[in-house]
């Protein structure tokens, strides 16, 4: 019989499996910060399975692979929006602990007090940050938390590039009418170490 | 601080992804890739007892069925769960590429877990108006997937001889052909025997193939006869039905002869083809399902083959059983408005039943969204030559 125009499905494994192999502690990450571990092993579950189906349509202008796969990733972290939303109102060092790893203060002259109000501090932002708009938390998280760049927030979650920077300045100023507290303020008073290095080399301070 | 910077400091600490979720994860997505890597062989759902007894190889063969079902439950969860493409931000636009990029799964190694599956599945209904096609499980490994256009203006028909035998005609519009070749020589000269082509009521039919397939070119098309090798060419029964034919204006007149019969006729359609895998008593087999929307048993038939008649599904079918290669079959039939074959070796028609009933019901938008776009007919319209060639049974 003649076949003209057989449309034999390869397997498309390695440039699959590289994506996944490249980028999966990325996600995982993200998601973790964000949901927990547990769920953060179902979110990468769910972002690859979808990437992987939806590969042949990916928009060609998407910039790069992680901007992409966080874009995925950031729409099935909606599906956890209860489990985020619980672990910010209910914020303690824990939390941030759950690794081992607390906000270290470095100002040898604070006291256990000092570090207790940061804490108190803490969880007003953050209790603050679950009543922001999912679209203001994922900018901010992916800033914040992710150290992405302009270009990795937009193509992560489809804010234009020139609109980063200013929705994030709106993002903060919405934070400290929320908060309604002096403590914090523009200014250095209290000096906190960031703990790893941000997730994108090209990433620009803009916290 | 501002609110930013301490959002900032709170950042939680993870600790990488536990090597061995990452691994289950990783082999949920790329099976086939991990047991190429690592040389697993494909997965066991039988005992090793082969063909003991029926009782245990539907037994097994359930087994398939209740992780398939789990499959089938776990994708129609994904699909029915909240609207990825809502929270999406445009990650997928309207334009659909033509690359076919699904990746090559193998089937679900272990049932998804239980709190993303709802709690009853839908056996698929096949071969309705709004379901034209069966479609593997999500996430299964194909050994073949293929989408062969229909021929413009084609037309088959599915005879039965007098003597039990039948035999496929196929019609395909076109242009005029050219002037058939000289017999072949070999450098000496001497020409190498061949049989003559006959001379019929306004055709000439060439010498058969060596799948038994003649070839008949008209005014504007051709038309081909099959039945299969290992017949004699132009043996008597044959030699009946081509000299009551005649061809008029591109009509090809069929008047059968006596004691012949019309099993089936159709129209030319897309073939919709994919190679699935299953394991069956321990041993790994593929089933191949072409699939013919609004199409014929004659046209899912045509080819090689000698078909007798079968039951299937409780619905009448036709088998052709391979005389050089024992256990494998071609089972053709209708599911609703499709027609269908399938091809597989050493499988009873209980458990293939058992295997398509485990398939998705969907449609042609399913399949392009699976597989990716349909292929482009290429071939221009050629049927500007007047007198298309069609048939008339009679």
């Amino acid at each position: 019989m003649r076949r003209w125009h057989d449309v034999t499905v390869s397997l498309n494994g390695p440039a699959a499996a590289r994506l996944y192999d490249q980028h999966v502690d990325a996600v995982y990450s993200y998601a973790a910060r964000r949901v927990g571990t547990d769920a953060a092993v179902a979110v990468v579950r769910d972002v690859f399975e979808h990437a992987l189906g939806q590969q042949a349509r990916r928009p060609e202008k998407t910039s790069n692979d992680l901007g992409w796969l966080l874009a995925i990733t950031t729409a099935f972290l909606r599906r956890h929006s209860a489990t985020e939303r619980g672990r910010l109102l209910n914020w303690t060092a824990e939390h941030a602990a759950g690794s081992g790893s607390m906000p270290r203060v470095t100002d040898p002259l604070l006291s256990s007090d000092a570090e207790d109000a940061a804490v108190v501090t803490t969880a007003k932002v953050m209790a603050a940050v679950a009543e922001l708009e999912p679209e203001d938390r994922d900018l901010l998280f992916l800033v914040a938390w992710e150290g992405c760049s302009p270009t990795l927030v937009a193509a992560a979650t489809g804010i234009p590039l020139g609109s980063v920077r200013s929705r994030l300045s709106a993002v903060r100023k919405e934070l400290r009418l929320r908060v309604g507290d002096t403590n914090t303020s523009d200014g250095t008073d209290v000096s906190i170490e960031r703990p790893t290095e941000p997730l994108d080399d090209r990433a620009e301070d803009l916290s | 601080m501002n609110p930013v910077q301490i959002v900032e400091a709170a950042r939680p600490d993870v600790s990488p992804m536990h090597a061995g979720e990452q691994r289950h994860v990783r082999e949920l997505l790329f099976d086939v890739a991990m047991r190429a890597e690592t040389g697993h062989k494909p997965m066991e759902v039988r005992s090793p007892n082969t063909r003991r007894s029926n009782a245990l190889r539907l037994a097994a063969l359930g087994m398939l069925g209740a992780v398939a079902i789990g499959g089938l439950a776990f994708s129609a969860s994904r699909d029915t769960g909240t609207s990825l493409n809502q929270a999406t931000p445009d990650t997928s636009p309207a334009r659909t590429t033509t690359v076919t990029t699904e990746p090559e799964r193998a089937v679900i190694v272990e049932p998804p877990r239980p709190t993303t599956a709802p709690t009853t599945t839908t056996i698929p209904i096949p071969g309705s108006a709004e379901s034209p096609l069966l479609l593997p499980p999500e996430r299964t490994r194909l050994d073949e997937l293929t989408v062969t256009p229909m021929q413009l203006g084609g037309w088959n028909l599915m005879l039965r001889a007098s003597d039990l035998t039948t035999i496929g005609l196929r019609e395909a519009d076109g242009l005029k052909p050219p002037a058939p070749e000289p017999p072949t020589t070999e450098e000496t000269g001497e020409t190498i025997p061949t049989v003559a082509p006959r001379e019929f009521d306004g055709f000439t039919m060439s010498e058969p193939d060596e799948t038994g397939a003649y070839l008949a070119t008209i005014s504007c098309g051709l038309f081909t006869v099959t039945e299969g090798p290992g017949f004699l060419p132009f043996r008597l029964e044959l030699n009946r039905l081509l000299q009551s034919m005649s061809v008029t204006n591109g009509v090809i007149d069929v008047p059968l002869p006596e004691k012949w019969q019309l099993i089936s006729e159709g129209p030319s359609v897309n073939e919709f083809t994919f190679g699935l895998p299953v394991t069956i008593g321990g041993v790994n087999s593929v089933v191949t399902l072409a699939q013919f929307p609004n199409g014929s048993i004659a046209g899912a038939a045509y080819g090689a083959r000698q078909y007798v008649p079968e039951t299937f599904r409780g619905e009448p079918a036709w088998i052709h059983r391979s005389v050089d290669d024992p256990g494998a079959f071609d089972l053709v039939g209708m599911l609703g408005t499709t027609a269908f074959r399938v091809s597989a070796r050493d499988v009873t028609l209980v458990e293939l039943e058992f295997v398509l009933s485990q398939l998705l019901s969907g449609d042609v938008d399913e399949w392009i969204r699976r597989f990716g776009a349909l292929p482009i007919e290429t071939d221009p319209d050629i049927r500007t030559c007047s007198a298309q060639p069609s048939f008339s049974v009679s």
